[in-house]
């Protein structure tokens, strides 16, 4: 409990409208040693500090920035800003209190990674995170810490901000892609990657807004720093957006691999409702639950895979003993058939029947056979869907009925 | 060949080119994987997940959609793994859960792609209670497509192919998830030329052929292969007839001609075949009356008739004129009928010797979908040859080929980059000058004297470079340059900056008759023997007079509008088969009404047919064997697909009765009892087609070769074009030109295309607005001749000063307005 | 299916649609979402000759336009309410109770607590939204672009008074 805040060290503490007590607040100190270290080392120190994409998918971010880095011709960086995980608010927060953050990581990663420019892509439910940046960008346009010659770094970046226009699945990487490009929000197939052919078809470098703000404590404490904190597998600082029924819901910065039971507790000032813990669903509407047997687990992406668990984007919501978990279900449900893009079959349709039985369930006409039905949807979905939205669209459905909460 | 690799599937090692992709390489090893949205035709998308097989990958066994994963060498796949059956088995279910399955009254049943992958890889039964989804079920996309949004399977081939290959995306997929549907652009109608060929694509029911919708199940049709006779490409169609009617044309596959491609026009505008107003008996003229006779009487009649002018007349007196609409077989019997056996050179058709055109027509059709540069003279291949377009179009965006247009109107091949021209009529020579000597100068080369004056702008300059620095470009010009008057000066100009540019044996022209070249090919011309052999050739002459048992007149005879125009001079008699030039021109029939004898063969009682002393019903082409050589010079069969309409008998069959009661003596000479041995005498006529036979021609037709005509192109000057004067008030220049959808006999006989034709005059906005004109006014064009009354539309795809009136409108044929400047004089346009 | 209606537009918004219309031309597609969102703050939602205006203003095809329209949540091809209201019902807002502070709304709009929809003076649109990333503050509302929450559903009259 003495671990003292990095990512959030400045909210509350900033007006985010001001870039003086940005800088004040040790504001692009961190892409000015960028630039002292040099693209290259800069690229090593992501690479040595093992940080996982904190958007869910946890993957190595130091693989991409070196890729991109490697890559030839024009290239982009984007800013996954899209934070549409149910139960998920940590970038909101940080976009909304600390807008100049994200905006000198994306500047970071684009002189690190050669890209001579970037898209910052927010949730379209976001009008304040987009006001605030827009803000933000003109007064760096003001400073100089866009345009020509970045700190005397000879590098050139120009930064623009993009709406998101209510699609959950804009949040996968090549949707949100195709979305700058002015399409329906469609995954591509992979490969090729979005290092090799993202936006425009060009090496892109995709990070989500927690993993680049991460990015500027790492440049400036050095990737030792950021190892000592967590397990060693998956280190670092992380934020937990805890919500549902505990009594102080809010954005939590913890080492990774907190356990539940200390979120709830400590941070969250315990379970509200009937004050029984009954379940958390981890990870969002594509998460999983947790049962009161599992308070323990350490929340960190390597504890939890083990488990058949995902962290993902670090969305808590806690259920006490009197909530319904069948209407939750038939949220969750509700969810993905509403936000499933259609693309694919697998995801288009079994959302759709996922959704329909959930309902008859709710409805008091359940019927022999249909947890097998919902096993059978839920594994052509995970198998045979384009993206993570139809492969991960059962998971937390099944998981409550494996820890039989219904 | 190193590009041969070896791929293992379920254990067994197979050959497979490196870099295709695994549905392709699994098909040829005998392995069907199943696929939706996956076509050998479009991009690959990898939506349906159909497909999914097994790939043994770094981390193990993963799942992969095999119509987008290119094969390595060494690749694993498993196909009939647990994981990836169950895969695909439940894809397939989540379809089936959510389709009708009103399969009794589909169109589609018998031949659609659901049905046999629920045979092959459905789960047998299916485990879901919920009602399934409705959306609409009786949805038109236009007049021709109608779209059950239930039976959908969202595969997306119908979006693909409209922005893919016609470039006009006009079907998009609207809201997400569950809700997805395939819709268009609100109050708009899919009007993309080619849009039927999404029918075909379909693999269910959702899209069907409007025209021919619960008329038949798919499984009691017989199949024809022929060719649609439309315009000049030569596309090749299956004709399905059932009760010996047809029921519907669908593509067919030539890589070299259509590739799996036909135009809304051959698919959809077959109604001329079982039309009302097709002719079922001979008439004859009886007290004034066309009246019906038999078939012996007929032909009595028309021998008599036309022995009776060559006795009194002698044989010069006599004209025929064939069409490039008809057979190779039916030409060739006209001419040597007519120089057999009447022993006269009168014949033609109408784009016969008036045409100053290369008789070759296009290199080949290959070299549009492979040019590094488009050139575009005088030609809309947007209306002429929709198909041909689309190649054009997926070179110019795929192959970055800049396209140079040069046309009096903005056609739609101006929307691709390049450089555009838009000289009025009368100032195309003055361009090409600038052109040849800009293109002259950039090769460094002498610029002769008369082109000295020419003045190169930057954007001549820009196109001139193109095409000598183009690799592989695809040239053409049109009827707009080439036919009428002047057209020997702008051929000559146009030909002269091809050969300035280096180009001079890539220069091709674009036939936009079925059978333009095949007419020519087998010599209906006033001038040229069969083979494009030369009348005074003497050595031609002999061989022919030794086929054809007679002599051959030497004196060349008159051509088309020559005939037409003796009608009150020196001809007394013509036999028009499948031409109507009173349709064309109403002034004709008072020539024609001086005649001593008429006789018109046709499918309609045309406007030249109501003046004929005998009419002779033909059968259609559908209802006979034939072959047609398209504008890349293939000689392609048709063959006989449906029963004869009444009593109508082929053009061959009718010419070879007449002849054999004309000739008695020469029966010899006319035994040929098909028309395969029709064509094998073609074959020894014509020697280009030396070698062919109506078998050889097979499903795919046979192409002469390009050099097996010589033809000399030369930089030389050439007589000034005169242009028609602009005085008041004729002071707009007349444009003509050929849209898709026009008005003519065999294409206003399906009746529910007729209102995709648009009857009107095009003028610029500016001109529009000079004369106080708004979209839709009834307007006068009248020329010295004679005057149309036309609705307006206004559009800025034409150039100040022109007016448009295209060819084939009902009741205001343009050529009306033709005076001696033909189609390029001059006219007044005002307010009806 | 869209609309048959079409936006009956004041003499300022037609001038204003007018200048964006300007400042977009020849764009090309990857423009489509921002002219939108900047085509419904003037206009409020998009009817087919707006539609139509935006395609060939940025210098694409029409059916691009709809097919974007059509899958974005927060763009309207029907007409709706002067004034949008979104709450939140997804999972941490139900479990704060929103459902009653959804009835509450669809009573003073008279429109059905279970699907939303817009109040017969045209001046609401109530909308039942996937979660709005403000699980901290339920149950959550957002009025426009105005963040709200938690809101009590006693605080609905004055909210809805409050709004001009």
């Amino acid at each position: 409990m003495n671990y003292e805040p990095v990512l959030t060290a400045r909210i509350g503490v900033v007006d985010p409208a001001c870039l003086h007590d940005y800088e004040a607040h040790g504001g692009f100190q961190a892409l000015a040693r960028a630039v002292e270290l040099g693209p290259d080392r800069t690229v090593a120190q992501v690479e040595a500090a093992k940080l996982l994409g904190r958007g869910g998918a946890a993957f190595p971010a130091g693989i991409k920035w070196r890729a991109v880095h490697n890559a030839e011709g024009p290239k982009f960086v984007v800013a996954n800003a899209d934070e549409s995980e149910p139960g998920t608010f940590k970038d909101r927060i940080l976009m909304e209190k600390d807008p100049y953050a994200l905006i000198e990581a994306v500047i970071l990663a684009g002189y690190a990674t050669g890209a001579g420019k970037g898209f910052i892509y927010v949730r379209g439910e976001y009008p304040r995170a987009y006001q605030r940046l827009r803000q933000a960008v003109a007064r760096c346009y003001e400073a100089g810490y866009l345009g020509k010659d970045i700190l005397g770094s000879g590098h050139e970046f120009h930064l623009e901000l993009r709406r998101g226009a209510g699609a959950y699945i804009c949040g996968e990487e090549t949707a949100l892609f195709e979305s700058i490009e002015g399409k329906r929000g469609y995954p591509r197939l992979k490969p090729p990657f979005p290092t090799e052919a993202g936006l425009f078809g060009r090496p892109t470098l995709i990070n989500n807004v927690e993993s680049l703000v991460s990015v500027l404590p790492i440049v400036l404490r050095g990737p030792d720093w950021f190892n000592s904190i967590g397990p060693a597998n998956s280190p670092g600082p992380k934020l937990y957006s805890l919500s549902g029924r505990v009594r102080k819901p809010g954005l939590v910065e913890a080492p990774m691999g907190v356990t539940l039971r200390e979120l709830i507790e400590a941070h969250g000032g315990g379970v509200s409702g009937s004050g029984e813990f009954q379940a958390a669903l981890v990870g969002g509407a594509a998460g999983t639950f947790l049962g009161p047997d599992q308070l323990d687990t350490p929340l960190d992406f390597h504890s939890l895979a083990k488990m058949g668990a995902a962290l993902g984007s670090g969305a808590v919501i806690v259920f006490d003993t009197s909530v319904d978990m069948m209407q939750v279900l038939e949220r969750i449900a509700a969810f993905f058939a509403h936000e499933s893009c259609g693309k694919c079959y697998p995801c288009q349709l079994g959302t759709m029947r996922q959704r329909d039985i959930i309902q008859r369930m709710v409805a008091g006409q359940g019927r022999p056979g249909d947890l097998q039905l919902l096993r059978d949807i839920g594994q052509t979905m995970r198998d045979a869907s384009i993206c993570g939205l139809g492969q991960t669209a059962s998971s937390a459905i099944l998981s409550a009925f494996e820890l039989q909460l219904t | 060949m190193s590009d041969w690799i070896t791929i293992t599937i379920d254990g067994k090692e197979i050959q497979a080119r490196r870099g295709e992709l695994l549905t392709e390489a699994a098909a040829r090893a005998g392995i069907h994987i199943p696929v939706f949205c996956s076509h050998p035709k479009l991009d690959p998308l990898g939506a349906c997940r159909m497909c999914l097989v097994e790939m043994e990958g770094r981390r193990g066994k993963m799942l992969v959609t095999a119509c987008t994963t290119p094969v390595n060498d060494g690749m694993v796949f498993y196909y009939n793994s647990e994981r990836a059956r169950d895969a695909r088995q439940g894809t397939l279910e989540v379809i089936l859960a959510n389709h009708p399955l009103d399969c009794p009254i589909c169109d589609k049943g018998g031949e659609c792609d659901l049905q046999d992958q629920a045979m092959e890889h459905g789960p047998g039964k299916s485990h879901y209670w919920e009602p399934k989804r409705h959306k609409e079920k009786n949805y038109p996309l236009s007049d021709l497509i109608v779209l059950d949004q239930e039976r959908c399977i969202l595969c997306w081939r119908c979006i693909r192919y409209l922005d893919e290959w016609e470039d006009k995306p006009q079907l998009g997929l609207f809201h997400r998830g569950s809700d997805s549907v395939i819709d268009k652009f609100p109050g708009t109608e899919l009007d993309a030329y080619t849009s039927g060929n999404i029918i075909d694509l379909c693999p269910v029911g959702a899209l069907t052929n409007r025209l021919a919708r619960f008329q038949f199940r798919p499984w009691v049709l017989e199949h024809t292969n022929s060719i649609c006779t439309h315009c000049g490409m030569g596309c090749n169609l299956r004709i399905d007839t059932r009760d010996f009617r047809v029921r519907r044309n669908v593509a067919r596959e030539n890589m070299a001609v259509n590739d799996a491609w036909i135009c809304d026009k051959g698919r959809f505008a077959n109604g001329f075949l079982f039309s009302e107003k097709r002719l079922t008996q001979p008439l004859a003229r009886i007290d004034g009356e066309l009246q019906p006779i038999s078939w012996p009487e007929a032909i009595q009649r028309v021998v008599e008739g036309l022995k009776g002018v060559v006795e009194k007349e002698g044989p010069g007196a006599v004209g025929g004129i064939g069409s490039a609409k008809l057979s190779n077989e039916a030409n060739y019997l006209l001419g040597k009928f007519m120089r057999a056996l009447v022993g006269t050179n009168n014949i033609d058709f109408r784009e016969g010797s008036a045409l100053k055109a290369e008789r070759r027509g296009v290199t080949s059709l290959q070299d549009a979908r492979d040019a590094d540069l488009i050139v575009i003279m005088g030609a809309d291949p947007s209306e002429e040859m929709p198909v041909l377009a689309n190649f054009l179009k997926r070179a110019a965006r795929r192959r970055n080929a800049p396209v140079i247009v040069i046309h009096p109107r903005r056609i739609e091949l101006t929307k691709y980059p390049g450089v555009h021209f838009h000289p009025l009529p009368g100032d195309e020579p003055a361009l090409f000058d600038a052109l040849t000597k800009a293109a002259l100068q950039a090769r460094g080369q002498a610029v002769p004297n008369w082109l000295a004056d020419a003045e190169v702008s930057d954007e001549v300059k820009e196109a001139a470079t193109l095409l000598v620095n183009a690799q592989n470009p695809f040239i053409i010009y049109g009827t707009d340059y080439a036919w009428g008057y002047g057209s020997a000066s702008i051929v000559q100009a146009l030909t002269n900056w091809i050969v300035a540019s280096g180009h001079g044996d890539r220069l091709g022209f674009l036939h936009s008759q079925a059978n333009a070249v095949g007419a020519a090919d087998v010599g209906l011309l006033p001038d040229m023997l069969p083979g494009h052999q030369r009348l005074a050739d003497e050595l031609a002459r002999m061989e022919l007079e030794k086929l054809w048992g007679s002599k051959i007149p030497t004196q060349p005879g008159l051509g088309y509008s020559g005939m037409i125009a003796s009608a009150l001079g020196r001809i007394k008699a013509l036999y028009i088969m499948g031409a109507d030039p009173v349709g064309e021109k109403s002034s004709y029939a008072e020539k024609l009404e001086a005649l001593d004898f008429l006789v018109v063969q046709d499918l309609f009682l045309t406007e030249t047919a109501k003046l004929a002393d005998v009419v002779l019903p033909a059968a259609s082409y559908v209802e006979s064997n034939g072959t047609f050589t398209n504008t890349e010079r293939r000689v392609q069969a048709a063959a006989q697909a449906a029963r004869a309409v009444g009593d109508s008998l082929p053009d061959w069959a009718i010419l070879m009765h007449i002849a054999r009661r004309y000739a008695p003596d020469q029966a010899d000479f006319w035994r040929t009892s098909s028309a395969p041995a029709v064509f094998a005498e073609i074959t020894r006529a014509v020697p280009q087609y030396a070698g062919m036979s109506w078998e050889s021609l097979g499903e795919r037709g046979q192409p002469w070769a390009w050099d097996a005509l010589e033809v000399t192109r030369e930089l030389a000057p050439y007589a000034k074009l005169e242009p028609a004067p602009l005085e008041k008030p004729f002071t707009f220049r007349l444009i003509t030109g050929n849209l898709l959808w026009d008005e003519g006999n065999t294409f206003a006989a399906t009746e529910r295309m007729a209102n995709l034709g648009h009857k009107a005059a095009w003028l610029h906005p500016d001109d529009a607005a000079g004369l106080d004109l708004r979209e839709g006014d009834l307007i006068a064009v009248r020329s010295r001749e004679a005057s149309l009354e036309l609705p307006l539309h206004i559009s800025s795809r034409i150039q100040p000063g022109t007016v448009f009136v295209p060819f084939s409108l009902k009741d205001a044929p343009v050529g009306e307005l033709f005076d001696e400047f033909g189609p390029r004089t001059t006219v007044a346009v005002y307010r009806a | 299916m869209t609309s048959d209606q079409t936006l009956a537009l004041e003499p300022d918004q037609e001038r204003a649609l007018q200048t964006l219309m300007r400042r977009y031309r020849g764009r090309g597609q990857s423009a489509l979402l921002p002219m939108l969102h900047e085509v419904q703050a003037i206009t409020g939602w998009v009817d087919e000759p707006t539609a139509r205006a935006v395609a060939h203003t940025l210098g694409i095809p029409e059916i691009e336009v709809h097919n974007v329209l059509t899958f974005y949540t927060l763009f309207y091809t029907e007409p709706v309410g002067k004034r949008v209201i979104r709450v939140c019902n997804d999972i941490a807002c139900v479990l704060a109770g929103n459902g009653e502070l959804i009835q509450r709304l669809a009573e003073e709009l008279g429109v059905d607590p279970e699907t939303g929809g817009t109040s017969a003076d045209s001046r609401f649109t109530l909308e039942l939204h996937p979660c709005l990333g403000h699980c901290e503050r339920a149950p959550f509302l957002m009025l426009d672009e105005e963040p709200m929450g938690p809101v009590a559903p006693d605080q609905v009259p004055d909210l809805l008074g409050g709004v001009s």
